[in-house]
């Protein structure tokens, strides 16, 4: 059986991957509040506000890990505060990054390891008050880029996937913001409709698995997301 | 806290296209010249970075006037 760690276990995007595929992996879960994960063996108490590496400590080695951790950002640059700088890039980025270098450093993960990471459509198609949002999506591609080269030795894959809103907290908490008419004709920009967690976790899931072989460095958008003038 | 006449120079001074003193407390926000979503986030965004609450969708939709605003705001304050 293939271990798995998932970090923001929590994330409703996580809770569907586990829901499926916990009979597949063996799974160890990490979220801030890891107590909200019920009584599941295995959990990590992880905050990226005060990271401490040996949360890792006990791990074995790791055949992949998706990091699912992620918070949304709706404050115009003109308003932006410090505090908001940092709830947003402590999640979106550091958390990725800085987990990613404790793992290294203790050899926690497996030759032919795959790591998935958790981007976002808005990386490329920003919206007002998302400038913390975006840039820390983007900061994280570049690092998934990166990293995929540092890695190639070892056959580790390294990819981000990239969703258009799914429906659940994230998308809900965007429409708090915006009208059903805007929610509308954002959802014709997407020809093939708006996506379902499914779609995303089915991704994840073959990512994961030995059939991927040589996708590596790679920003996997999901949701076909139409900017053209005939959409 | 300061008073409503500092919270709404605030405002104001977010949305430059407004005409200065046509905000008052009994304002109904919601008919402000082309009045958008934008706006209702802009106000959620100020008033998280200025007094440190986070309004609600639902305090947004409950909230009628400029006054019911200040009001949400020094009710999450205290």
């Amino acid at each position: 059986m293939k271990k798995i760690l998932i970090i923001g276990a929590t994330s409703e995007l996580a809770e569907d991957f586990i829901a499926k595929y916990k009979g597949e992996f063996e799974l160890y879960l990490a979220a801030r509040n890891s107590s909200k994960l019920g009584k599941q063996t295995k959990l990590i108490n992880i905050d990226f506000d005060q990271f401490d590496e040996s949360c890792f400590d006990d791990l074995p080695e790791l055949d992949g890990i998706i990091y699912y951790a992620g918070i949304t950002s709706h404050t115009p640059v003109k308003l932006t505060k410090k505090r908001h700088y940092d709830a947003v890039f402590n999640a979106n980025f550091y958390g990725a990054f800085a987990s990613t270098t404790a793992l290294l450093k203790n050899n926690k993960l497996a030759n032919n390891a795959s790591l998935v990471f958790l981007s976002s459509i808005a990386a490329h198609y920003p919206y007002f008050g998302g400038a913390l949002y975006v840039s820390s999506k983007m900061a994280l591609e570049g690092f998934v880029k990166t990293l995929a080269i540092e890695l190639a030795p070892k056959k580790i894959k390294v990819n981000a996937v990239a969703p258009t809103f799914v429906k659940g907290e994230m998308s809900d908490s965007i429409s708090n913001f915006t009208s059903q008419k805007n929610m509308e004709t954002f959802s014709k920009k997407h020809p093939f409709g708006n996506i379902n967690r499914d779609d995303v976790t089915e991704l994840i899931h073959f990512l994961l698995s030995d059939k991927n072989n040589s996708i590596t460095g790679q920003i996997l958008q999901v949701g076909n997301f139409n900017t053209g003038l005939n959409s | 806290m300061e008073d409503i006449a500092a919270f709404i120079k605030k405002i104001e001074n977010e949305f430059e296209e407004l005409p200065k003193e046509t905000l008052k407390p009994e304002t109904s926000f919601r008919q402000i010249d082309d009045w958008s979503s934008m706006h209702a986030l802009i106000i959620i965004a100020l008033i998280d970075s200025e007094y440190d609450v986070l309004l609600s969708g639902e305090d947004l939709r409950t909230a009628e006037t400029i006054q019911d605003l200040f009001n949400i705001v020094k009710t999450k304050r205290s």
